[in-house]
């Protein structure tokens, strides 16, 4: 879908789905008990959790680092951490996988920014070569995606909400998003407006949240 | 204060406009409200890409660095149980989900006098406030319930004041809410600003600035920034026309 296709009315769904929770309480359960026998010190929980959660986080880390040894390298000093502080989580605080891809997503943009000054023109290629694909959200990625820890329906229920944004919003969420950038560094890169660029963000985070939360498309201006 | 939100879990503002939507948090529960339901946005946004399935190899590395490494031990408050067990009657009450700013104020002077031993001197002084008196009671409760820790942020040199030592100590409580606390420091003026920051490495993130008391005493609740969420090490600076000097510095890691 080119993102001159996308409309508020094309999101397939977010109607219907009205107050569904984005994970599924059965998850969530598990993944708060597994947690629990973690603070026990118990391994074998650690291991389940990683099993779960892994292949998402890391691929989470890959549009961000784009060097896939400094992302596995994250990914593990993340899952040590989980065990040191195991009571960093707080259930009360959401679901279990949301929080860890935040943690995730925030960890490896303190790694990329650790590892350089990233200019707009490193932004277009990464580490290793890849061209970053401003279109990786919008993408069905995997017609199975039967490893992922959240499930597929999640999944097209962002895409959904992806589409109810402007191209405007979701350039600049991108940016902000997988490139750690500030958002005076978008609006350098973009040579927007420092207000257009924080009104964009904004926008476009408070769109998403009000849909994600099964409230509908609604214009967020 | 609100429309940055959005930006701050993104850790897309500059790091003063962090630093004030950080010290506003713990303020404003509206906010913070607002804040955790940003914050599921930020997780959810993963959720469409596709999964990348780590090497094998990397599950049992993990493994053998776990093996090594000991959990964060949780240290009860054992300095602080007596007072509990002396007011059942007060300390049976559900404490409210959210508290004002100036029942914290109280709560962190409160848990300050105890940890100086002062807590009979304490209780008296909010004999004429009952209902504070129980807020706070209840409040200490919780941070002094199982599952809370104690921190002691280690001094370094230049709180020695000759005749008095500075300390520090960050108490967390089993919900995740914690309270920085330090005694015994000449009291802030506008020429003596005290800064707390967390540091990843070299990086530093400011969580902000801390007023010490004409007693010596200052206190604030702590949240780290969205910059910087699991930070290695917290620490306390103070400022003054002489530059910018390290007081206690505490690993956050275990």
């Amino acid at each position: 879908m080119s993102n001159s296709d996308a409309k508020l009315d094309s999101a397939p769904g977010a109607e219907e789905r009205s107050t569904r929770p984005l994970y599924s309480i059965e998850d969530q359960a598990r993944d708060v008990a597994l947690m629990a026998s973690v603070a026990d010190g118990d391994r074998d929980a650690l291991g389940e959790l990683y099993d779960r959660h892994s292949s998402a986080v890391l691929g989470l880390m890959m549009p961000i680092l784009r060097d896939r040894r400094l992302a596995e390298e994250t990914l593990q000093d993340l899952f040590l951490n989980l065990w040191q502080r195991p009571h960093t989580y707080d259930s009360q605080r959401g679901a279990f996988a949301g929080w860890l891809l935040r943690v995730a997503r925030n960890r490896a943009i303190d790694v990329l920014r650790k590892q350089r000054e990233r200019r707009f023109a490193d932004f277009s290629a990464g580490a290793d070569g890849d061209p970053l694909d401003p279109t990786a959200w919008l993408i069905d990625p995997d017609p199975d995606p039967s490893d992922q820890a959240v499930s597929s329906d999640l999944g097209a229920r962002v895409r959904a909400a992806l589409t109810t944004l402007s191209p405007e919003q979701r350039e600049t969420l991108e940016l902000a998003y997988f490139g750690g950038l500030s958002h005076r560094e978008i609006a350098e890169q973009l040579k927007r407006p420092l207000g257009t660029v924080k009104t964009q963000i904004r926008s476009g985070m408070q769109r998403l949240a009000h849909v994600l939360a099964g409230l509908g498309p609604e214009r967020v201006e | 204060m609100q429309e940055l939100l959005p930006l701050y879990v993104l850790g897309a503002l500059d790091a003063d406009e962090a630093e004030q939507v950080a010290v506003h948090l713990p303020l404003c529960p509206s906010c913070t409200a607002d804040l955790v339901r940003f914050e599921s946005v930020t997780g959810a946004l993963a959720a469409p890409l596709k999964p990348v399935t780590p090497d094998p190899s990397l599950r049992s590395k993990l493994f053998e660095r776990i093996a090594e490494t000991p959990q964060e031990t949780a240290v009860p408050l054992a300095a602080a149980a007596p007072v509990a067990t002396a007011m059942p009657n007060v300390v049976s009450l559900t404490k409210p989900r959210k508290m004002p700013w100036q029942t914290w104020l109280v709560a962190a002077a409160a848990a300050l006098l105890i940890l100086a031993g002062g807590a009979g001197y304490w209780i008296n002084s909010l004999a004429n406030d009952r209902d504070d008196a129980q807020q706070t009671v209840a409040m200490l409760t919780e941070f002094m319930a199982p599952g809370s820790t104690t921190i002691t942020l280690p001094p370094m040199t230049a709180s020695n004041y000759g005749d008095t030592q500075g300390s520090s100590k960050l108490m967390k409580d089993p919900e995740g809410d914690m309270l920085l606390m330090v005694a015994n420091c000449p009291p802030s003026t506008d020429d003596r600003v005290y800064k707390v920051w967390v540091a990843i490495g070299d990086d530093r993130a400011m969580v902000g600035e801390m007023t010490i008391n004409a007693d010596g005493s200052g206190w604030m609740p702590v949240s780290f920034p969205g910059e910087m969420p699991n930070p290695e090490v917290l620490g306390v600076s103070v400022q003054t026309n002489g530059g910018l000097t390290d007081l206690f510095v505490g690993s956050m890691t275990g």
